[in-house]
């Protein structure tokens, strides 16, 4: 009987592949029998024994790997070898993996990607500086999803990037879109020539999906990371930013977004504002806005104030358009339905900027505000678990998220917050976000609806109707679609902002124990 | 780099020594550094890629870098061999019957259903052989022991042949501290020692870490379980070892048994006998 081997020379394949090979093969048609083995002395000597022993079988050696192929016929054998070595093959292609390369070190995939002009770096913080500055070297910027990093590897990292014209974006940098693609957590928003810097992950989303909403796209963002702005790093990439966005001819208006800077850098940025050629929209929560039209730059209160100055600006919008008045039928029916007792607004966010905002608003009517994110000590929570009269939470704070997924990936801890909130008497709107988007879970909503329906119950069943108040940041083209979204929380009872700021609006005059504010 | 497998790569030194890097779910074992996270299957590492190393961080042909500074040692398990028998018989049969029961067929166990004359003779080759060898230890006859155990270096199949494997199984027990017949281990030994290119590269680091007591952390679980655990225990580390590889478990768990129930002929253990493994 013809008998044909194949010595694939030092050649390792793991047992279980050797054992799945040896049955497929032997279930080829029309041979024999097909033996896989490694070319071990004892191997050899089973193969003399059964008779399926050929002279080139001793080439192999110990480490060698042995297919030997018994059929009727030659023609049978040689097409059987040529059947089982695709089989090889198939494995092996599969072990590498299909579709998209992956690299296991910065320096291959600089090697193997040569046009690559930007690393994405998302490794545990005290290695994060190490593979930065790897890539700087490497002449590439930098965007540092990674937190946890030490703010001198910081500064020393931003000034090498600045000395060479590089972005290091970062570190805790989870929003960016370069070039129309969004990077980290981002949505799909249109194309256009509004540009952004924001030390700021989801008042930059706000922005952008304000100005989707508008009509309007955006040319770049550009996310800074949260401590640009402090003194010590000194505002260095958001001034580079700045410049860039300056330079760059898609970029028609330029969009700033933080919470106010420390006094020495807003001092930088508004003598960047005047330098700047472009017309610039300053969004620092909280801040003031006297200093920024001095330095001849437009002042924004709130997120979609941001949005409807940059359209304008972009001459997209002939005026700004006048913000609408509140719903004050809809705040009557909400408040009619609330009790007396049901004084206070829990905000429950994904979104630190969008937690920060809420907050302002609120405070502009109420004292009472905390919040676990609140800088004036006075106003934070001394126990984050333990809400107090006005709080807004961020679950998307570093104690919420030590060993854990952020919240718009893992929704658990705020469901948790949700039922408890909803058993508390003088809670009277709880506000929630969700937020779509690249990165995001795909489907915040469908995964908390459960808990809405079971907190309107837990209200119900102590007598009292609980209004829960949503804002859903996306766009039609995030998956899932921000309309579907909408649909899910609609047909469950619970009222939809139209923006971040409508939210902040809307969620205080529910409250309201007054005439209409 | 020796050899790239998805779970775990081998790094030869100039001694020809293998260490291996494993992820993680691969379980701790000799010269082993368990790392965080990947599989290798997915990397361009290559075997005949350089390795460098600094004590801080291996560098794996300039395409993986591994970070040393968190890096904790692990040392196995010494186990003691009990004073009193029990519950040695009882858990000795249990993992028989699991054996019975979850073993894989192909290489000490043999394969029912339509199987080629390789496979078949193979299978009868090893069981006969490893009759042979215990035999041999039981009737003190060490040379015979040697010839036996040399006879089953290489043979099978598995990138680990399962004669090796049983050797593993068998060597784990024999290196129990005040195991009764410790003296076994030599002949055994010697023909480890003696089998040069009888087998290839990686199965012979497993044996000749076998030969000096050192073994896969799972595999010292189970013999520990077997002296001295539950049957809760015993099953659960049975599991463990069985999933290693194709057959290689199933392999090392046979060598396993083979060496408790040999202590029949010293009286050790009475009411045990060595069985070959069941027909499936």
């Amino acid at each position: 009987m013809p008998i044909k081997v194949v010595v694939r020379k030092g050649s390792y394949f793991d047992s279980v592949s050797l054992m799945s090979l040896s049955t497929k093969a032997n279930q080829l048609e029309g041979i024999t029998q097909a033996v896989v083995a490694m070319g071990t002395e004892m191997n050899k000597g089973v193969l003399r024994n059964v008779g399926l022993f050929v002279p080139e079988i001793d080439r192999a050696g110990s480490g060698d790997l042995l297919i030997v192929v018994a059929a009727p016929t030659e023609a049978r054998c040689d097409t059987a070898v040529i059947e089982i070595e695709a089989l090889f093959e198939q494995r092996q292609s599969k072990a590498r993996g299909a579709g998209d390369a992956r690299y296991a070190t910065l320096e291959s995939a600089v090697r193997h990607v040569p046009q690559a002009n930007l690393v994405i770096i998302s490794v545990p913080g005290e290695h994060a500086a190490r593979e930065a500055r790897k890539a700087i070297e490497s002449d590439l910027h930098v965007m540092l999803f990674s937190d946890n990093m030490s703010i001198d590897d910081e500064i020393s990292l931003k000034q090498v990037a600045h000395a060479n014209g590089l972005l290091v974006m970062g570190p805790d940098c989870g929003t960016a879109i370069l070039g129309g693609i969004g990077l980290c957590f981002a949505n799909k928003v249109r194309r256009g020539d509004v540009g952004i810097v924001a030390a700021s992950g989801t008042g930059s989303q706000e922005v952008s999906v304000r100005v989707h909403g508008l009509g309007g796209g955006i040319s770049q963002l550009i996310g800074t990371g949260g401590r640009d702005l402090s003194e010590k790093v000194g505002g260095v990439m958001m001034i580079d930013a700045m410049r860039a966005l300056g330079a760059d001819p898609a970029t028609a208006v330029i969009v700033l977004v933080s919470k106010p800077p420390a006094k020495s850098v807003e001092r930088k940025v508004l003598a960047e504002i005047e330098a700047c050629r472009k017309p610039v929209v300053v969004c620092f929560l909280g801040g003031s806005q006297d200093a920024v039209i001095q330095a001849g730059g437009h002042f924004a209160r709130t997120t979609s104030e941001a949005a409807l100055k940059a359209m304008q600006l972009s001459g997209k919008h002939e005026e700004v358009a006048p913000q609408e008045p509140l719903d004050a039928a809809l705040i009557e029916t909400v408040r009619g339905g609330l009790g007396s007792g049901q004084k206070f607004i829990r905000g429950l966010l994904c979104g630190g900027t969008i937690c920060d905002e809420l907050m302002l608003i609120a405070r502009e009517k109420y004292a009472n505000v905390y919040s676990n994110i609140a800088k004036d000590p006075e106003h934070r929570l001394q126990d984050i678990n333990q809400s107090r009269e006005h709080t807004f939470i961020d679950f998307g704070d570093d104690e919420f998220t030590r060993g854990r997924p952020h919240p718009m990936i893992d929704p658990s801890l705020r469901i948790e917050r949700l039922l408890r909130e909803a058993a508390d008497p003088s809670v009277g709107v709880i506000v929630m976000d969700f937020i779509l988007g690249f990165g995001a879970h795909e489907d915040p909503v469908g995964v908390t609806l459960a808990a809405i329906l079971q907190a309107r119950q837990i209200a119900a069943e102590g007598g009292r109707h609980l209004e829960i108040l949503a804002y859903v940041l996306g766009t039609g083209e995030d998956r899932p679609p921000r309309h579907e979204q909408i649909g899910k929380l609609v047909a469950a009872g619970v009222r939809i902002a139209d923006s971040c700021t409508h939210a902040g609006l809307l969620a205080r005059s529910f409250v309201a124990k007054e005439a209409r504010s | 780099m020796h050899s790239v497998f998805d779970k775990a790569i081998n790094i030869g030194d100039a001694r020809g020594e293998l260490f291996t890097l494993a992820s993680r779910g691969v379980g701790n074992g000799p010269n082993t550094l368990v790392v965080d996270g990947m599989g290798f299957g997915a990397t361009d590492i290559a075997a005949g890629d350089a390795v460098n190393g600094d004590g801080r961080a291996l560098d794996v042909g300039s395409r993986l870098t591994v970070l040393l500074a968190n890096a904790q040692t692990w040392v196995g398990a010494v186990l003691i061999y009990p004073g009193s028998d029990d519950p040695v018989p009882a858990n000795v049969e249990y993992l028989r019957g699991i054996l019975d029961q979850h073993g894989r067929p192909g290489g000490m166990v043999e394969e029912g259903g339509r199987t080629g004359d390789f496979a078949r003779v193979v299978t009868a080759l090893l069981k006969d052989r490893a009759a042979l060898l215990v035999d041999a230890l039981q009737r003190a006859d060490f040379h015979g022991a040697g010839r036996h155990a040399r006879s089953m270096i290489g043979l099978g199949p598995g990138l680990t042949p399962s004669g090796d494997d049983f050797l593993v199984g068998l060597l784990a027990v024999l290196h129990v501290a005040d195991h009764p017949c410790r003296a076994w281990l030599v002949p055994v030994a010697a023909a480890i020692a003696q089998a040069g290119t009888s087998t290839n590269d990686i199965s012979f680091a497993a044996l000749s870490m076998a030969a000096v007591g050192r073994v896969r952390e799972a595999i010292t679980a189970l013999v520990g379980d077997v002296m001295h655990g539950t049957r809760q225990g015993v099953a659960e580390a049975a599991h463990r070892v069985l999933a290693i590889g194709s057959t290689s478990g199933t392999d090392v768990v046979t060598g396993v048994l083979a060496a408790f129930e040999s202590l029949v002929s010293i009286g050790s253990i009475p009411g045990l006998a060595f069985k070959s493994s069941a027909r499936r």
